[in-house]
């Protein structure tokens, strides 16, 4: 059975689960980085999330949750990667209509606009070598399942999916955004890192939200 | 794989904050190190004064804590090691620097810079933080090609930038004088880069790109980005001879030109290297009738301990020339007429 509804509770659950999932894939995000940037991503997104959970500990409605996640990854991870996935949350809590409650339609509108943000922000393509290439099949995936009226469950799998396979076609590409732009060629035969990231938050929401069900909360 | 190399540090994560620290020691009569982490001048700028700030990674020492004082800017707001600081601590930078004639942030053209800055712009008009405005600044001719110059990357050029700029906000300029001023400079100037051998990442010890012993880089970027390629190692006269053409030929300086020159020491190299450099420089500068009205040699802009040097190239007139001449008093960059 899947729900109908997310709930402020859910949101929590599914941030606090990309929190220790990106802690736990931080030695593979640095080692990634290191490649093709400096390789400090991994400890410095584990490190800028984990100040967001410490704060969403605390009850908040949705756009606040979403707020504080953006505050806290732009300002305590700074760079680029900081910039642009607190975009990504600052686009979601923008765009929250119901501050309590969420249907899958609405949470997939608001995946929407934090991906605009970050494709407005960045000036990035589908195709460029950045988390846009995990980012925006995953949100068509999400949407589409929404739209099917698929279940929360099986949509969140699916984005993640999605993700997956857009990280993993990021192993070819030539970079042509961001400081990994000046590798050239050199970049190509390894997989971005933020698009790593990206695709690690979507199996964290997957996974916490298996949890919610089988809590039966 | 995996050589590290030796740093004199104490713990990863804390090099950017004792740096800063130790920094506001030594250098207590001209700058102070804020509570919020920002490097501000001891004295600040007369009030009805352009306030100036760049935030930026560092790891570039002296760039860019070195140049907070009278006559170069005001507020630095250094980010952890290579990452451009967060936005809000840009918009604290610069409701600091207001001396209620407004703010001029300067952004160095990279990635996490421009992004974190245009945030922190859009804050700024949201919380009515005002007036205060952006320029975005390039300069490495390797980074794009002639005609896309708003693609290129911000390298130690834009130091022409800065020394002019600051004295031109000390004399009264008005913010949108400022900005026209930076967009002025930023035009005139070209910078193209060679790396020998690369530095290494404080944070992990480990090399920032392979470069093997009998070749060098062009265009080397300063967190150690590849450039246009790679070319046989080869000598001093031979290395300018590549170099100083393309930089030439891309304003481009033509002869009767009048022109600032920097040479500038990415991390390792001697002094003794960076002489015999610049006397091919200013013998070919010479043959292309281009007269060098003032030049700058030495470590100003740095990628840990890199070896490679940038030449840097501003065409001035009579105006940028005393703004040139101005006296500047960084911490560690001092300027002053001899």
């Amino acid at each position: 059975m899947s729900r109908e509804k997310i709930a402020a509770e859910h949101i929590q659950s599914m941030l606090l689960t990309t929190a220790q999932q990106w802690q736990a894939a931080s030695h593979i995000s640095g080692a990634l980085d290191a490649k093709l940037g400096d390789g400090d991503h991994g400890h410095v997104l584990a490190n800028g999330m984990a100040a967001a959970a410490e704060q969403l500990r605390e009850p908040k409605n949705i756009p606040e949750m979403f707020m504080t996640t953006a505050s806290s990854l732009m300002n305590r991870m700074g760079g680029a990667a900081g910039a642009l996935l607190g975009s990504f949350f600052l686009g979601m809590a923008t765009a929250t209509q119901e501050p309590a409650e969420l249907t899958l339609v609405d949470f997939s509108a608001m995946c929407s606009a934090g991906c605009a943000a970050v494709k407005r922000r960045s000036r990035a393509e589908t195709g460029d070598k950045t988390l846009l290439d995990a980012l925006e099949p995953a949100i068509h995936a999400l949407a589409s399942c929404a739209e099917a009226g698929a279940s929360i469950a099986n949509s969140l799998q699916e984005a993640a999916k999605a993700a997956d396979a857009g990280a993993n076609a990021t192993v070819a590409m030539t970079a042509k955004h961001g400081r990994a732009k000046f590798l050239g060629e050199r970049s190509a035969g390894h997989m971005d890192p933020g698009a790593h990231s990206v695709s690690v938050m979507f199996h964290a929401w997957h996974i916490a939200w298996q949890d919610i069900e089988g809590r039966g909360v | 794989m995996a050589v590290r190399t030796k740093k004199l540090i104490n713990h990863p994560q804390d090099i950017q904050r004792e740096m800063l620290a130790g920094f506001a020691a030594a250098y207590p009569d001209v700058i102070r190190l804020t509570e919020d982490g920002l490097i501000v001048r001891r004295v600040e700028k007369e009030v009805g004064k352009v306030g100036l700030v760049i935030g930026n990674g560092t790891g570039h020492e002296p760039a860019m804590i070195g140049l907070i004082g009278p006559g170069w800017l005001d507020v630095n707001v250094p980010g952890e090691i290579f990452a451009a600081p967060g936005p809000d601590r840009i918009v604290r930078g610069i409701q600091v620097a207001d001396r209620g004639a407004g703010v001029l942030l300067l952004v160095s053209h990279h990635e996490g810079d421009r992004i974190n800055a245009e945030i922190a712009m859009d804050l700024c008009a949201a919380q009515g933080i005002a007036p205060v405005e952006m320029v975005l600044l390039y300069d490495d001719i390797s980074s794009a090609p002639k005609g896309s110059e708003a693609d290129r990357r911000g390298t130690s050029g834009l130091f022409f930038v800065w020394k002019m700029l600051g004295a031109y906000a000390e004399m009264g300029a008005s913010l949108s004088e400022c900005r026209r001023m930076a967009e002025k400079i930023r035009d005139q100037t070209r910078t193209l880069a060679v790396a020998l051998t690369p530095g290494s990442s404080p944070i992990n010890r480990e090399v920032m790109f392979e470069l093997p012993d009998d070749e060098m880089e062009i265009g080397m970027g300063v967190h150690g980005e590849m450039g246009q390629g790679r070319l046989p190692f080869t000598s001093a006269d031979a290395t300018v001879a590549v170099m100083l053409p393309q930089i030439l030929a891309d304003l481009p300086f033509r002869s009767g030109d009048e022109v600032l020159v920097m040479l500038n020491d990415s991390g390792s190299m001697t002094q003794m290297e960076l002489f015999i450099a610049y006397r091919h420089i200013a013998l070919l500068l010479s043959g292309a009738g281009i007269q060098v009205y003032k030049c700058w040699v030495g470590r100003y802009a740095t990628t840990q301990e890199m070896a490679g040097m940038a030449i840097s190239l501003c065409k001035v007139d009579e105006q940028l020339k005393s703004l040139w001449d101005a006296p500047a008093i960084g911490a560690n960059v001092r300027w002053v007429q001899p």
